[in-house]
């Protein structure tokens, strides 16, 4: 079973995207690539945006979580947003849960270590810290859901 | 930031800087915005470290906010638990009452600075830290051990909400 994931980090004033991915199968990654450029990450910022504001006022009672979710034919994109306004996105298969708890344990196990704790680090600007990216790639890498196809 | 762990280590250090002694007012000028800036920048930073340590979710309004600030945040980092006091009719201002301040524990103002606000790093703290959960905060010293009063009291006030902005160009 194959399994794509793609981590994305942002603030929600300033469009400083952080992007790092990694694809499990390697003739998909061409078309991540081109997939994944800033254009399109500004595009994801503002579907997110719509979508979050658009589920608040639809809801009957007040949202708890809010937007979770949502899934197409070919992949899922999970959520999860903390109160300060980091936005944590994940694609997965469509196979794969609710990963609500292994996004919150991204942010407060790698985020917050290695980028709210790192002084070199500043907040407001894309994350070039290269442990950060060696720990969120072990991190993806170590989840129970991430197979890798093997050719 | 290396200024702000310096600050940090600085409030640890009784207040002797005889260099900057001689600048008088002017320096005291600095030392506020000095202590406030450094304290919004340790705020900034302290409150994704308290939500990632804490899995308190989203306050509905001010005075959980107040609550979780007194009896959480306080208590994990200071390991004091102030008192919610003194709330405004219109329940957007209120007191947070301590009565040992952990910063100003061994501290002794010298004889030339005795007006100074010792705490007001503790002002910028929060004020960084709510304005990351999208509350624009008034914060400021009511009563100071260090001025002789019998406890450190800090007011904040809820000026408004931030709301989260497209940023520019995106519409």
């Amino acid at each position: 079973m194959v399994t794509l994931v793609c981590c994305v980090m942002f603030k929600h004033i300033y469009v400083y995207i952080y992007i790092y991915f990694f694809v499990v199968v390697v003739e998909v990654l061409m078309f991540y690539l081109s997939f994944l450029s800033l254009q399109e990450f500004k595009l994801m910022y503002g579907m997110l945006f719509s979508l979050k504001s658009f589920i608040k006022k639809l809801s009957p009672t007040d949202v708890k979580e809010g937007f979770l979710s949502y899934q197409t034919s070919k992949y899922k994109l999970h959520y999860y947003e903390t109160p300060t306004g980091i936005k944590i996105v994940m694609n997965t298969d469509i196979a794969v849960g609710n990963v609500r708890d292994v996004l919150q344990r991204a942010y407060s196990t790698i985020y917050v270590d290695f980028v709210v704790r790192n002084p070199l680090c500043s907040l407001d600007e894309p994350i070039q810290s290269e442990l950060f990216k060696q720990k969120i790639d072990a991190f993806v890498r170590g989840l129970p859901f991430f197979s890798a196809r093997v050719t | 930031m290396l200024r702000t762990e310096s600050t940090k280590i600085n409030l640890m250090r009784p207040l002797g800087q005889p260099a900057l002694a001689c600048a008088g007012y002017r320096w005291r000028e600095n030392y506020y915005s000095h202590q406030r800036r450094g304290g919004y920048n340790i705020g900034v930073r302290i409150i994704e470290d308290f939500l990632a340590r804490t899995n308190v979710g989203r306050c509905h309004d001010f005075r959980e906010t107040a609550d979780v600030i007194s009896k959480n945040a306080f208590k994990l980092y200071l390991g004091v638990t102030p008192t919610v006091t003194n709330w405004s009719p219109a329940g957007d201002e209120f007191s947070l009452q301590l009565d040992s301040n952990p910063l100003a524990e061994f501290v002794e103002l010298p004889d030339n600075h005795t007006g100074l606000s010792y705490s007001s790093l503790l002002c910028g703290v929060l004020r960084g830290a709510l304005e990351m959960v999208q509350m624009a905060v008034d914060v400021r010293i009511v009563q100071d051990t260090l001025q002789g009063d019998l406890q450190t009291e800090l007011r904040l006030r809820f000026l408004r909400r931030i709301e989260e902005s497209m940023p520019a160009g995106e519409e």
